[in-house]
């Protein structure tokens, strides 16, 4: 009995042992992958309707819009809210603005995860990959940052305010809290560091971040945390690296996107998501800023639509479709650079890219000098920033950067019915709350509103 | 009848032999009529004594001193037979066991799957159904014949039923899979049921509750139905047995669909023309068609035609009725036939069986066919002095349906609009007409005048030329050795191989109506005017095909041994294996020519303008894709009883599950799914005295089952899109988030049974109660934003359920007429405990009683899962027969509040969708050879919706409810008619709050009369052609007899709906040699 016992135990085994090696890592489904190879993670990272799109709420809070009486109706309430800046702006809708970005640094984590376990031995493309799940997450961070978490501050004490949550893995489980403000930049700029050695200089198509895309990045980055030295550091090698320029000249005003999607000024392709207040025909330029366009100026016709007196509707997206251009273009490196040269003391070298700025944007033969220094150069480059990078949403940062130097700080208005909202400088405006959804459900602090 | 041959054990014969001094005990163990000797069978004498077992002459032969014993003779399905003897006894015993057939009602053993468990040694929740009672409904399904004869088993007709067609117990799980699972011959069953033929069921045996079905741990959660298939009996001659029976089922009835009369539709018409509504239509540069009374008008208003032509083809459309044409064309009453011819039989060392049968269905759309081959082979040796047991069996199924006739779902108007209900399919001749369709008359007369292919549609024409054909071979080996390695220790290996291939064609035929528009859509002229198809000229080949296999293997150990003779233990453990693999390829091509077989090709990269509008750019279907997957199980089982003195039982079952669904850390976690019951056979305790019932006992059972969700996984999974619109790149999307703690679902039961049996057995039965938590269900849950997820497929529900069956069989008369009873009873309550995402109230007012499809549900804490909810009723406006809502507890015919701002508290909870009580009472009363059966089935506790007129569709032209006939139309109307008006314009949400009324929802109570089943045995002959005949029987049956009461006054069958079940009747006959 005993040896056919011992059999019965061996046979039994031996199904178990079967059982534990590999048996049961089968795939269940073929048309499902479980993230585990180089092609899989290349596939997660080229999903452009999870990665290249980003918040907007930046355009609906800042001053370059406004809103006729009559185009409230098509609004949401998180559109009307966000653009009137109430005190409970979203009154528990929808806000893609603040879930978009995390499905971003979900799935780059998920790539992360994937990467580290396939190990180090899978080389450049590898090493590629990580460079642009790094660069995604560090992109998401930094949307989530102008919006709800508070500005960094000039003046310091960044480490004493809240900042959003970080995660470093996939794990749909684990505890949400805010890290603090400056740690949260911190990160952003290590994964933005890290990214710059890991990526290519260049690559197509456009929604691949690449080296270009991280060095520019970093430098909107720099600005938001006032080190103009970098960003002007930074801006220089992202345009030293990436040679295209489009002369205006060439964009075709009267076609209805005059912008070819991720034509030359290019630099990286992400686009703002999409709400009825981008394409409402009652949503027009505001008129101070649409008055200060020089009449030659290349960018009133391919940006803008007259469609009445003071009404100047926005349709000459940088993305070549109805959406909104949200990512990194060489003007703005270059308006980067012109500033951080400014603030640093090379006026010379900022104006002699400003004027390189304006020969292709400027009809006629003659660049128009720029001629002045001090604050008033600043001041001009601020204006030229409005008037360049109008629909993209980054009005909101500098009016949040500029606000903290009584120099250039704003105070803005909107009006409707008759009724005025007005946004101080440095009001605590600036900062958006959390969606309630969050707040229920991961239990995180709320913002001071 | 034969079971009443078995209702006693039959009289023995004591024979006495006297012998000296040292005393022996001497018999011959046969089976009872036959004579056959019954090697092995085990003789236990008490007290004290010891057993032994039969030879092969079923001889046994023990030394004794004098004195009084008890025998106890036991042979696998052999009624266990104890006598009294008194050694010296003076002759030899002979001793005669009865085969365990289980007579009517009356079952003896039940089956898990993994083993045969006398009942007595059962402390689950079991239900069996013999062959009798498998065979008393003529079906060629062997699903349909449990219902209303199996306790606690419910056929749903309400929520999510084409996933969840039934239930045990009700419904245990949230998501798809509520299926039971089948195990056949032991092995769990993939293929479809359709292929099993049920004349080769020998038994079936339900498994309800945790002590039942917890040995198939992972995956009894929905419950166990396992199916045995017929064996040969040792011993035997030949026997051949001939079944054959043919079923009528009356046609299908259009006329039972409530639309709105021909009349009313064309006065519709009539003033939707008048009001200008066509005139887009007319200039729609789609050109969609408008139906012929539209077109008349058109012609009259364009001068075409004069007023009284116009007249008089509209008076000639009021005349014609769809319905009639179809009734008369497209249906005629279904037809199935079914025969079976098996032989079976056995040696000494071997039984056998094999069985053929063929299945015919002619189906009710003129055309369309069914028919199905089975072949089952059943092999068992016993060999070594009966040691060791091979048993070799081959199940195969072949079958082949044609569907060359949609039927009356194939006559659409336009993508939105059913056919108009004047169309016309024939003429008075019967010569095939065409109708309109798709796009307006004169642009398919132009197209046509253009050269592109005939756009006409003729619906009779079009049956045969699109057939679609589903061919099915399904078949199956299984492998058995068991070795007897000691006594009472027995190893089994089983094996079982499992493949099925299912392949679709549709082949549309060149001159059928989708090919040529198909071709024509894809036409163009270049500029020189040539003609361009994009689509080649020739039928269009759609096929698919999906090749299934799977090995299963299991090897176990069982023990059986007694200690004393009071004590009895019988075990079982083991391991089980299981891989199962698919692949599913499908194809479309074009241009194909049946006789040379040949395709053409086709540019599906490009887009090509559509004829009907050639601004709208579409690239030709492709439908080419192949996919694959696999299961992994792997599982380790063991259970065992212990009795003393037949009076209590304890019996222990626990399995433990893995599978490649789950993530090492699921699969690892050591939550085996175990179960324990306790017996306590009340009538064998000493102070029992009630003679009248002799047999009492009750059962006790707790325990876990566990069901699994196939569509989830522990690991991060994505799809591969093949074509990001903005890159042209293929690209990721993440399904499923990583659920490391993605767990079996697990259902607990607490079972509490009685069993009974009075004297005679003139009264037996069994209740039994239970609780039923759904524990870990998989369910979506609220994530916070910032994890990248909205929300989360978990385990995070739970559900309750509790109720009780009661199965009480009476033999009223036993006289020369016999009258038996068969009374079935079950309740239930259920109620989801836990459920995180409160769903929005639009979709618990209309989807919360039918699931959204596909696994989602509504559910609602604290109520049922499918529950009808309303908008309150506060009747109609007297004025103006509009309809009126509640709001702040005043009558209100704000729609837009009413409907947007119900909220769960505002609106009514009728309450369940699907009934709470339900059970079946049947007859039979037999005289001599002549039985007659009926079977009432009875539902309560539950509620239906009525459908009613959505005033939107008719006033877009689109035809209605024939409610619309009972409308309010003149104050005083309210009195007699809760059927709004027509409002001016169209109003959705009127509609809305309407079709969500609570005068809308009615009681479903029931009581039905389902079928009736008269036999005749012909009495067996001594002489002549029948002398051999061990049983010949004639039967009629009639299915679907009609309602003996409903709770609603409305003409609804609850179930049915409009659509009542169609009324059947066979004939058969049954032929045993």
């Amino acid at each position: 009995m005993n040896r056919i016992n011992i059999k019965l135990t061996i046979l039994g085994f031996s199904l178990l042992l079967w059982g534990c090696e590999g048996y049961l890592d089968e795939k269940p489904n073929q048309n499902l992958v479980v993230v585990n190879t180089l092609a899989d993670v290349r596939s997660l990272l080229d999903n452009s309707s999870v990665f290249n799109e980003q918040p907007v709420l930046g355009v609906l809070a800042a001053d370059n819009y406004y809103l006729a009486d009559d185009g409230v109706a098509d609004l949401s309430v998180y559109q009307i809210g966000s653009y009137f800046w109430m005190d409970d702006p979203f009154q528990g809708d929808y806000v893609g603005d603040w879930i978009s970005p995390y499905e971003q640094v979900f799935y780059a984590n998920v790539a992360l995860d994937a990467l580290a376990d396939l190990g180090e031995n899978e080389g450049e493309e590898s090493a590629k990959l990580r460079g642009e799940a790094l660069f995604h997450r560090a992109y998401a961070y930094y949307q989530l940052l102008q919006y709800f978490a508070p500005p960094y501050q000039m003046a310091g004490g960044n480490d004493q305010l809240l900042g959003i949550v970080l995660k470093d893995s996939p794990d749909v489980n684990e505890v949400a809290f805010r890290s603090n403000l400056e740690e949260c930049y911190r990160k952003v700029l290590d994964d933005l560091n890290e990214a710059v050695t890991l990526l290519p200089d260049f690559q197509l198509p456009k929604t691949r971040p690449s080296k270009v895309s991280a060095l520019g990045m970093l430098s909107r980055l720099h600005l938001t945390i006032f080190d103009y030295q970098a960003a002007a550091a930074t801006a220089r090698e992202a345009l030293e690296l990436y040679p295209d320029r489009l002369d205006f000249r060439e964009a075709d005003e009267n076609a209805r996107f005059p912008f070819e999607r991720m034509g030359k000024e290019v630099m990286y392709y992400s686009a703002l998501l999409t709400i009825a207040f981008n394409y409402s025909s009652q949503v027009y330029v505001d008129t101070v800023l649409a008055a200060s366009y020089q009449e030659n100026d290349l960018r009133l016709p391919v940006y803008f639509d007259s469609v009445g007196p003071n009404r100047l509707s926005y349709t000459g997206r940088l993305s070549g479709t109805t959406g909104m251009f949200g990512g990194l273009s060489v003007g703005e490196l270059e308006l980067n650079l012109a500033e951080g040269l400014a603030r640093t003391g090379d006026e010379a070298g900022s104006i002699a890219v400003l004027e390189e700025f304006f020969s292709r944007r400027i009809a006629g033969d003659e660049i128009p000098a720029v001629d002045f220094e001090g604050k008033e150069l600043i001041q001009f480059i601020l204006d030229e920033r409005r008037r360049e990078l109008i629909g993209r949403g980054l009005r909101w940062t500098d009016l949040r950067r500029i606000n903290q130097e009584a120099d250039y700080k704003v105070t803005l208005e909107k009006s409707l019915n008759g009724q005025s909202y007005i946004l101080e400088p440095n009001s605590l405006k600036y900062t958006y709350p959390i969606p309630d959804d969050e707040i229920i459900l991961s239990g995180i602090r709320q913002n001071e509103r | 009848m034969r079971t009443l041959r078995y209702l006693l054990i039959g009289l023995m014969v004591f024979v006495f032999q006297t012998l000296q001094a040292q005393e022996f005990l001497q018999g011959t163990v046969l089976e009872k009529d036959s004579g056959i000797p019954m090697a092995g069978a085990l003789v236990l004498i008490t007290p004290d004594v010891g057993s032994t077992v039969a030879d092969e002459e079923g001889e046994f032969r023990m030394e004794l001193e004098a004195g009084s014993y008890e025998l106890r003779i036991s042979f696998m399905g052999y009624k266990t037979l104890t006598s009294k003897v008194t050694v010296p006894v003076g002759e030899e015993l002979l001793l005669e066991l009865e085969p365990m057939e289980m007579g009517l009602d009356e079952v003896e053993v039940v089956s898990t799957g993994y083993q045969e468990i006398p009942k007595d040694r059962a402390s689950g929740s079991f239900v069996t159904l013999d062959e009798e009672l498998i065979d008393r409904r003529v079906s060629t399904n062997l699903v349909d014949r449990l219902e209303d004869v199996t306790s606690g088993l419910i056929f749903n007709r309400a929520g999510d039923q084409t996933r969840d067609p039934i239930s045990i117990r009700g419904r245990s799980t949230l998501g798809v899979f509520s299926q039971p699972l089948i195990v056949i011959d032991n092995f769990p069953y993939d293929g479809s049921l359709d292929d099993i033929n049920p004349n080769d069921v020998e038994s079936i045996t339900v498994l309800r509750d945790a002590a039942a079905a917890s040995i198939w741990g992972a995956r009894a959660g929905n419950g166990v139905i396992v199916i045995t298939t017929k064996l040969g009996k040792r011993n035997q001659e030949m026997k051949v047995s001939l079944t054959a029976n043919s079923n009528w089922i009356q046609k299908p009835d259009p006329f039972l669909s409530p639309v709105m009369g021909i009349n009313e539709f064309i006065t519709i018409e009539e003033q939707l023309f008048e009001s200008g509504y066509y005139n887009s239509t007319f200039s729609n540069p789609t050109r969609p068609a408008v139906t012929p009374v539209v077109e008349t008008l058109y012609q009259e208003r364009e001068g075409l035609i004069t007023a009284e032509e116009a007249d008089r083809r509209i008076a000639a459309y009021r005349s014609y009725d769809l319905r009639e044409d179809i009734q008369q064309y497209l249906y005629r009453p279904q037809l199935n036939q079914q025969y079976n011819i098996g032989l079976s039989g056995g040696s000494a060392s071997h039984s056998y069986m094999i069985s053929l049968g063929y299945d015919d269905q002619r189906l009710s759309e003129v055309g369309n066919s069914n028919n199905r081959f089975t072949l089952n082979v059943k092999n068992d040796f016993r060999l070594v002095n009966d040691k060791l047991g091979v048993q070799v069996g081959f199940y195969g199924a072949k079958s082949r349906e044609v569907d060359q006739n949609a039927g009356p779902g194939d006559l659409s108007f336009t993508s939105a609009q059913t056919m108009y209900p004047y169309a016309r399919l024939a003429d008075e001749n019967g010569n095939p007409l065409a109708v309109t369709n798709r796009f307006i008359n004169s642009f398919k007369q132009e197209a046509e005048a253009a050269g592109l292919l005939d756009w006409d549609y003729v619906p009779l024409d079009e049956i045969g030329l699109s057939p679609t054909k589903d061919y099915l071979d399904d078949w199956r080996l299984n492998l058995g050795m068991d070795y007897a390695l000691l006594k009472g220790l027995k190893a089994k290996i089983l094996y079982q191989y499992w493949q099925m291939n299912s392949r679709s064609e549709t082949l549309y035929d060149q001159d059928s109506y989708y090919a040529r528009e198909e071709i024509n859509l894809f036409s163009e002229f270049d500029e020189n005017g040539n003609l361009i198809r994009n689509i080649p000229y020739g039928g269009i080949l759609q096929h698919s095909s999906r090749l299934s296999n799977s090995h299963s293997a299991r090897a176990m150990v069982e023990y059986a041994g007694d200690w004393g003779n009071k004590w009895e233990f019988n075990s079982l453990a083991g391991a089980e294996l299981k891989m199962l693999d698919f692949e599913t390829s499908s194809q479309r091509l074009y241009g194909y020519n049946a006789e040379t077989g040949s395709t053409q090709k086709v540019d599906y990269l490009s887009v090509f303008p559509q004829y009907n509008f050639p601004l709208i750019m579409s690239p030709v279907t492709h439908a080419d894709g192949v996919g694959a997957g696999a299961d992994r199980f792997y599982s380790l089982f063991a259970n065992a009883s212990l009795s003393y003195s037949n009076r209590y039982l304890l019996t222990l079952s626990a399995r433990k599950d893995a599978s490649n669904l789950f993530g090492v850390e699921a699969n690892q976690r050591a939550v085996p799914l175990w179960s324990a019951g306790l017996g306590w056979t009340l009538s064998e305790e000493d102070f029992y005295h009630w003679e009248g019932m002799p047999y009492l006992k009750l059962r006790v059972s707790y325990g876990f089952n566990g069901n699994v969700d196939r569509s989830l996984s522990a690991f991060t999974t994505a799809r591969i899109a093949t074509r990001n619109t903005l890159t042209n790149l293929p690209y990721a999307q993440i399904v499923n988030p990583p659920n490391r703690n993605l767990r079996w679902e697990r259902i607990k039961i607490t079972n509490v049974g009685l069993d009974m049996e009075s004297k005679n057995g003139r009264i037996s039965g069994t209740l039994e109660f239970y609780l039923k938590d759904g524990l870990d269900l998989i369910g979506q849950s609220p994530y916070p934003p910032s994890a990248g997820i909205l929300t989360f497929t978990g385990n995070n529900a739970s559900m309750r359920t509790t109720g009780y069956d009661l199965q009480l069989n009476t033999r009223n008369l036993t006289g020369g007429l016999k009258w038996n009873t068969a009374f079935l009873l079950s309740g239930l309550k259920e109620r989801v405990t836990d459920y995180e995402i409160e769903s929005p109230v639009a979709s618990i007012l209309d989807r919360g009683a039918s699931g959204g499809g596909g696994g989602v549900n509504y559910p609602v804490e604290g109520r049922p899962l499918f529950s009808f909810y309303s908008l309150p009723w506060a009747g109609l406006n007297p004025d103006t027969g509009a309809p009126r809502g509640l709001l702040d507890g005043e009558p209100s015919e704000d729609y837009r509040t009413l409907v947007n701002e119900a909220s769960l508290e505002s609106i009514v909870f009728h309450g369940p969708a699907r009934p709470t009580t339900f059970g079946s009472l049947r007859n039979t009363f037999s005289y001599k050879g002549v039985s007659l059966s009926a079977n009432i089935s009875y539902r309560f506790g539950y509620y239906f919706r009525r459908t009613s007129v959505q005033y939107s569709s008719i006033q877009m032209g689109r035809g209605g409810h024939s409610d619309y006939e009972l409308r309010w139309q003149n104050p005083g109307d309210e009195l007699v008619t809760q059927i709004p008006s027509q409002p001016a314009s169209i109003d959705n949400l009127r509609d809305t709050f309407y079709r969500n009324s609570s005068v809308l929802v009615e009681k479903g109570d029931h009581i039905r009369l389902q079928d009736v089943r008269l036999g005749y045995s012909i009495p067996k002959q001594g002489t002549g052609l029948f002398s051999k005949m061990e049983r010949a029987e004639l039967f009629l049956y009639a299915n679907n007899l009609g309602m003996i009461w409903k709770a609603t006054d409305t003409d609804w069958d609850p179930d049915f709906g409009r659509q009542i079940p169609r009324k059947s009747i066979a004939f058969g006959i049954q032929l045993d040699f």
